[in-house]
């Protein structure tokens, strides 16, 4: 290349850089906008996930097509962007400097075979895609002008990048040749059809063309789409890191009611109420539509389309910020209440996503926002109130609260001062008529295998998860204030729960308040019973049992063997898996506070997940959560089945316990 | 700009009431305090005017100590200040005597438009204090209210009778009392709550307000209790199984023994 040539080209790429530098900044700047700073604790932790997930595609990788052909345009990119540069560093830079180039010899031979082939990568990737985006249309996967321009310019890229290089080989006809196989071959198909001199002629033209197109590409990173590739690396480093089952904390009532000060901003009315770390996951969706497929809101007919609901709020933050600051309302123009209302927490986008955005995080925020307006209907109000009022979400009296034990023998913490295991029953536990069955079973389990048990009686009061998810933040960490110190008072070492909502709050929202407790779902607490010879139990033969995954077990807490444990020890009988199940279990409708309001749907969560299981001809649909049990039962009415077939893995259990 | 006054009372959250089978008496132990829900319907429309026209709301409440707590959500919700009316002395006033002690302190307030309160509140029932107060105080009254406009100082207000709906008007000072159908009050969340402890309260007894003792509690009331008793209704518990063919016409038999149903 001629001395001008190259000072022209790289006249032009530094305006090329110029432009991608100002979108960078242009995007950048709005992240940071009344927000604080970057946090960079648990730094090795940070850049693991980035490089797990943004380097090495993990989560990309979930959905084995759409993963697979993400990694070959992404790895065919990558290696022919860093091969490029490194011929631009050897020809211009250390070839003028050193008087010597470092592409020689075999490793120059290997570069081009290794070039060669990963170009044919990122093209197999390329036509995949298109045949994805053309003839299957994925569900939820909307094509834009930006999916179009990107195939388009990278297909355009490469092969022009192929003609070059068969025309050079034509025309100079090295001896290494047919190392670069895909060029060596173009080339002898030009010779063949005698089109190299006229080819040569354009050589000039054709390689400006390619040059600036691959500078454009670049430059168009902060413009388009192509930004994730920017944004989520960053997005997986400066993630929250707490853990999965872990709302975020607006504010420590504890450090407020020591101060005296209450005058703190909750949720978010406006774009600039996320934090900035918000703002940039926002920004590195990339509208795979992932979470829209796996969410059971979505799949019931409510408006919450958890990627739209992203894009909208991404949408926002580009437009809005620079008209009005970014501080007019989000609620009611760009999102509408009832989207917010029908998540149910289950946490299936959080877990798709492949650049680690939050869903549930900016949801709550959103819901903090509208509790702290107070104008909420009677569902939500009344489930507020009874808490307030009553410390269950039923409104039933305190007083009543160990009714289910009558005639049971069960010792509370008074009675029984060193007990081993805190049994906390849990309100749904306590006052639903079908999860007392379950209740009752419990007791006859622990019974059975001797264990020092007693439960708090009526001193037990409800740690407030749902309203911590329903967004009254206030009401949850007032009530964990309160059993913090009763557990202290009593002594509390380990607690068995049957609640997996319970579970989740005591074993990953609590330490938060200062308690460390040894946490247990009576899953895992029975599988260890039946496993260590505890239990004597009958055994049953010939049925056919599916386990449905309660989310805050599963997805949220990875307990996925235990349940399924207590299940195979039964007898001999056969464990059918629905489709969805485990890490993509498709919830009951319950979470989120879901259980106590109404939400448009179109048809059921709770519905469409017990239909799933009766499409297996199971005996028994079993779970393990007070919430999934209610929901899939009053499915089973709906659907108007003859018996449910709806049972919690204690019952189950309990019903094989010879009574002594 | 509109001044309102909102009186509010703490009542037992009658949910949790229940009752020893022994003594056949109520048990009001451990049984938890709330805002009567129309008092909290009152405390919503002052606000929802305020937010409107602009102005000031008193919250009033007579009662324990423990009324502070209802005031505090009263404050939480909307209110900018609150008097606790409390003195052992008030103790066992009726609804003559306890609208007596309120019109004492609205008095002693003085400059205001409107007093809003519940049509009754939730444990007695009596749907008394509100026109008492109002007759004490020499003040034009519209009851039963379910919506409440301005207009030039005016105030129109819509009154759900039962078998009607009366529109009236009226001039300015009023009392208006309101049933639950007027609005959807709105839920304070606990921070607010505490936020609204640094609203000024006032507590005042009977000699703040210049009442003789004579004509507060007991002494001042005008109904004597003489007893109180639990009517315990047993259920039949009668239930009707079978084809609803056949079901349908027994019921409807059982209903007329019963005489829900008359034939005609």
């Amino acid at each position: 290349m001629p001395a001008l040539t190259a000072l022209i080209m790289y006249a032009v790429l530094s305006g090329f850089a110029a432009v991608f530098l100002y979108g960078v900044y242009r995007r950048v700047r709005i992240y940071f906008r009344g927000s604080p700073p970057p946090r960079l604790d648990h730094i090795t932790d940070r850049i693991r996930r980035s490089v797990v997930n943004a380097f090495a595609q993990k989560k990309v990788l979930r959905k084995r097509f759409p993963g697979l052909i993400h990694l070959l345009i992404y790895s065919g990119t990558i290696v022919l962007l860093i091969g490029t540069t490194l011929v631009m560093l050897n020809v211009d830079f250390w070839d003028v400097v050193f008087r010597r180039e470092f592409l020689v010899g075999d490793f120059y031979l290997f570069f081009e075979l290794f070039l060669d082939a990963f170009g044919l990568v990122a093209m197999a990737g390329l036509v995949l895609a298109i045949y994805r985006r053309t003839v299957s249309r994925s569900k939820n996967l909307p094509t834009t002008s930006d999916d179009v321009y990107i195939l388009a310019t990278l297909l355009v890229i490469l092969l022009t990048g192929y003609l070059m290089e068969a025309i050079r080989l034509a025309v100079d006809k090295p001896p290494w040749a047919p190392w670069s196989f895909v060029g060596y071959e173009l080339a002898r198909l030009l010779q063949a059809r005698g089109l190299v001199v006229q080819l040569a002629s354009i050589y000039q033209g054709l390689w400006w063309f390619h040059a600036l197109l691959a500078f454009a590409a670049v430059a168009s990173i902060p413009y388009t789409k192509l930004f994730h590739v920017i944004t989520s690396p960053l997005n997986a480093l400066f993630v929250d890191i707490r853990p999965k089952g872990q709302l975020s904390m607006p504010f420590d009532l504890k450090q407020l009611l020591a101060s005296g000060n209450f005058d703190v901003k909750i949720g978010a009315a406006a774009i600039t109420d996320f934090s900035w770390h918000q703002r940039l996951s926002f920004d590195s969706c990339t509208s795979c539509g992932r979470c829209t497929n796996e969410c059971p809101a979505t799949a019931a007919g409510t408006l919450l389309s958890p990627m739209h609901l992203i894009l909208k709020l991404r949408n926002a933050m580009l437009t809005r910020q620079q008209t009005d600051g970014g501080s007019a309302q989000l609620i009611g123009g760009v999102v509408d209440q009832e989207e917010l209302w029908a998540c149910t927490t289950c946490r299936a986008c959080v877990n798709e996503c492949p650049v680690l955005i939050d869903h549930i995080d900016a949801i709550v925020d959103m819901r903090r926002h509208l509790v702290t307006e107070g104008k909420l209907e009677r569902g939500k109000r009344d489930l507020l109130n009874n808490l307030n009022n009553s410390a269950n979400p039923y409104g039933l009296p305190q007083a009543d609260r160990m009714k289910w034990a009558e005639g049971l023998d069960v010792k509370t913490v008074k009675d029984l001062p060193d007990f081993e295991v805190l049994y906390w029953v849990g309100c749904s536990g306590s006052y639903d008529p079908r999860n007392q069955n379950v209740s009752k079973a419990i007791v006859k389990i622990l019974k059975a295998a001797n264990v020092r048990f007693a439960i708090l009686g009526n001193e037990e009061k409800c740690n407030c998860e749902v309203a911590r998810r329903v967004g009254e933040e206030g009401r949850f960490q007032q009530s964990a204030l309160e059993l913090v110190e009763l557990f202290k008072k009593y002594n509390v070492k380990l607690i068995l729960t049957q609640c997996p909502h319970c579970f989740n709050t005591f074993k990953n929202e609590y330490p938060e308040f200062g308690v460390n407790l040894q946490v247990i779902h009576h899953s895992q607490f029975i599988a260890q019973l039946i496993e260590s010879g505890r239990l004597r139990m009958r055994k049953v033969a010939g049925k056919v049992v599916t386990f449905h995954d309660p989310c805050y077990l599963g997805r949220y807490n990875g307990i996925y063997a235990s349940p399924r444990d207590v299940v195979k020890s039964l007898g001999p009988i056969m464990l059918k898996e629905m489709q969805r199940s485990k890490d993509h279990s498709f919830c009951c409708g319950a979470g989120g506070a879901n259980f106590w309001y109404d939400v448009a749907q179109k048809k059921k969560v709770n519905v469409i997940r017990y239909e799933e299981a009766q499409q297996l001809k199971v005996d028994v649909l079993a779970t393990a959560c007070p919430f999934c049990t209610s929901m899939l039962e009053d499915a089973a009415v709906a659907l108007g089945a003859e018996q449910s077939g709806v049972k919690d893995i204690a019952e189950l259990v309990a019903e094989l316990i010879e009574s002594s | 700009m509109v001044k309102i006054i909102v009186l509010v009372k703490q009542v037992l959250q009658s949910a949790d009431l229940k009752v020893d089978k022994a003594t056949k008496t109520l048990v009001t132990q451990g049984v938890p305090q709330v805002i009567s829900e129309t008092d909290k319907n009152a405390i919503e429309e002052a606000v929802r005017i305020k937010e409107k026209h602009g102005g000031k709301i008193t919250a009033i409440s007579m009662g324990s100590a423990q009324a502070k707590e209802a005031l505090r959500e009263a404050l939480a919700m909307g209110a900018d200040e609150a008097c606790v009316l409390t003195d052992p002395l008030f103790e066992g006033s009726d609804a003559h005597a306890t609208a007596n002690v309120l019109a004492a302190a609205v008095t002693k307030v003085v400059d205001f438009d409107l007093i809003l309160c519940g049509a009754y509140s939730e444990d007695l029932f009596a749907f008394q204090v509100g026109p008492r107060l109002a007759e004490m105080c020499n003040l034009p009254q519209i009851t039963y209210a379910t919506r409440i406009t301005f207009e030039g100082g005016k105030v129109t207000v819509e009154r759900d009778l039962e078998n009607e709906r009366q529109i009236v008007e009226g001039k300015l000072p009023c009392m208006i009392t309101v049933v639950r159908e007027i609005n959807e009050p709105r839920l304070p969340t606990l921070m607010s709550i505490m936020a609204a402890s640094k609203k000024p309260t006032n507590t005042w007894t009977a000699a703040d307000l210049s009442l003789s003792p004579d004509e507060l509690g007991h002494s001042g009331a005008l109904i004597e209790i003489l007893r109180s008793s639990i009517s315990a209704g047993e259920r039949k518990r009668v239930l009707l199984q079978g084809d609803i063919k056949e079901t349908a016409p027994k019921l409807v038999k059982a209903l007329l023994q019963e005489g829900v149903l008359k034939a005609s």
